[in-house]
């Protein structure tokens, strides 16, 4: 357990510090979130119904943003292959540096998404659905995501390829997180959404770090 | 045979414009890849033997290699 | 026969043979069936001749799915048992399955533009398979971004797994969407009754595009296995002349 905080706190350090991606991923959210009353026009009905896709399909572009260098850095400067020999079993390695991954992605992002809620005129009463989807769903992408980090370790224009493997795997979670709130935001429950989305993130959890030790395990052969 | 007359076979109801393409379309590409395979096999045929005949030149038996 | 497939040398024996056949099935299945199907069977009452584009259309998606599955058992096989050849027989696979996938798409089109006065309907079905064919380029992709053979081999087998995993999730969630965004009042693409007359140039077509998918396998694995052993020749006599 120790050695899995470690892990952890090490990355968060990382992240957080000058050379982290943690701010650049959140300007781009946000950035990428204001371009489109640019885009569509200022018309609130318009922003309004298009809120909740918008800001679900900017988290999705933003969480693969520093998606290619989840486990690159590591395996440039060796560490990775430290890590792979240390008592932690790979698959909660890999499990440590994708918490650290959801917690200087994932997190920020779920926790400024309702200030850009408000930019776009999204119905009071879904924004804390709009929330709690993305507290439950950004892990997941965090999750698929670190499995086409850990294939694409070591390969032409892997900054290119994440997204394209990852994009397509997390559409479940784009589908039931945007439905989520647009159930809240119609007046009806959105349990069902978020169940969802809670059982889409615990298979991942389940199956994931298998994928991603496996991954890894080819990489440093 | 359901249909009268060649004519009424070709002209599909009136909706020929999109039954011919989807056809066409579908054997053209199904064609298309049968003969890029083909080409890529007559490649490796080709790659095959010459490395063949580079490694016999070095005079090493064919036996040991994998 | 698992074990003796392993051995490429065998494996390539066993194309030679079973090639023609794998060709005859595929042209006979596919004349007889698309023939049968534009010759012989009766309009749609709701759709009119247009319906003939089904018999390209739903075979090709069935196809695209099913190459998908089978891919999905090679890698697995390549995984587990470091099959050698299932990885290539995975390799090989992919663009055929995309080309049938993308002939869904196209066909589809085809199709809609009549029926429902528009190129492209966001339908669950065609969405689908729209996935389906975005996840096949990102195996090819991977098998491509790599020098080394094996790694990408590997890669790719995680990769297919991981994609086998998830499409059913990626199906299902696509069908919610769409029940959530547009009531059952699209028209379905293939009713719930199926007439005989439909059904066997339906299966007949779907057979001979079994058979061309096994025949472009004979091909591509056998050059996939050449090439590979051409560059494993080259790599020898080089390092051989680097030792003189």
């Amino acid at each position: 357990m120790s050695a899995f905080l470690a892990i952890v706190g090490r990355d968060l350090r990382l992240g957080f510090g000058a050379q982290g991606a943690m701010l650049t991923t959140l300007l781009f959210f946000v950035l990428a979130v204001s371009l489109f009353p640019l885009g569509v026009g200022p018309e609130p009905q318009i922003l309004a119904r298009i809120a909740a896709g918008v800001i679900w399909v900017a988290a999705l572009l933003a969480a693969m943003l520093s998606l290619d260098r989840l486990f690159q850095t590591d395996q440039e400067d060796g560490t990775l292959d430290l890590l792979a020999q240390a008592p932690l079993p790979l698959g909660l390695v890999a499990l440590a540096k994708t918490l650290a991954h959801w917690l200087t992605t994932g997190l920020p992002l779920s926790l400024i998404a309702p200030l850009l809620a408000i930019l776009l005129q999204m119905d009071g009463a879904a924004i804390p659905v709009l929330l709690a989807a993305l507290l439950l769903g950004t892990p997941s992408l965090s999750l698929i995501g670190a499995i086409g980090a850990a294939l694409t370790l070591g390969a032409k224009r892997g900054a290119v390829l994440v997204p394209l493997l990852t994009l397509p795997l997390v559409i479940p979670v784009l589908i039931f997180g945007v439905g989520a709130v647009e159930a809240a935001s119609y007046g009806l429950t959105a349990g069902p959404h978020l169940l969802l989305l809670g059982a889409f993130l615990a298979g991942a959890l389940a199956l994931s770090p298998f994928a991603i030790a496996g991954a890894i395990k080819l990489a440093l052969e | 045979m359901y249909w009268a007359s060649l004519g009424d076979f070709l002209a599909m109801g009136g909706h020929a414009a999109y039954i011919w393409p989807a056809f066409a379309i579908a054997l053209a590409v199904l064609l298309g890849l049968a003969l890029l395979s083909r080409i890529r096999l007559k490649t490796a045929e080709r790659e095959h033997a010459e490395a063949r005949r580079e490694a016999g030149r070095d005079g090493t038996p064919d036996e040991v290699r994998p | 026969m698992f074990h003796a497939l392993a051995n490429p040398a065998r494996f390539l024996r066993l194309m030679a043979v079973i090639r023609p056949w794998a060709a005859g099935v595929a042209i006979v299945g596919l004349a007889a069936g698309l023939g049968w199907g534009l010759l012989y069977s009766p309009p749609d009452y709701q759709q009119g001749e247009t319906v003939r584009i089904m018999y390209i259309h739903v075979p090709a998606a069935w196809m695209g799915m099913f190459i998908y599955a089978a891919m999905a058992v090679a890698s697995a096989t390549a995984l587990i048992w470091r099959h050698p050849v299932a990885e290539l027989v995975a390799k090989a696979s992919a663009p055929v399955g995309a080309v049938f996938t993308l002939i869904c798409l196209l066909t589809g089109a085809l199709w809609g533009k009549p029926m429902w006065g528009a190129w492209w309907v966001w339908d669950a079905r065609l969405t689908s398979m729209l996935i389906l064919f975005f996840i096949y380029l990102g195996y090819m992709a991977l098998w491509e971004a790599f020098d080394d053979p094996a790694r990408a081999g590997r890669a790719a087998a995680i990769l297919a797994l991981v994609g086998a995993v998830n499409l059913p999730i990626i199906k299902f969630s696509v069908d919610w969407w769409n029940t959530m965004h547009q009531p059952a009042s699209v028209l379905t693409l293939a009713g719930p009754k199926i007439h005989p007359d439909i059904l066997w140039p339906l299966l007949i077509t779907a057979l001979g595009a079994k058979g061309y998918y096994v025949w472009l396998l004979t091909l591509r694995v056998r050059a996939e296995i050449l090439s590979r052993q051409a560059r494993i020749l080259r790599f020898a006599a080089a390092t051989d002349r680097r030792a003189d």
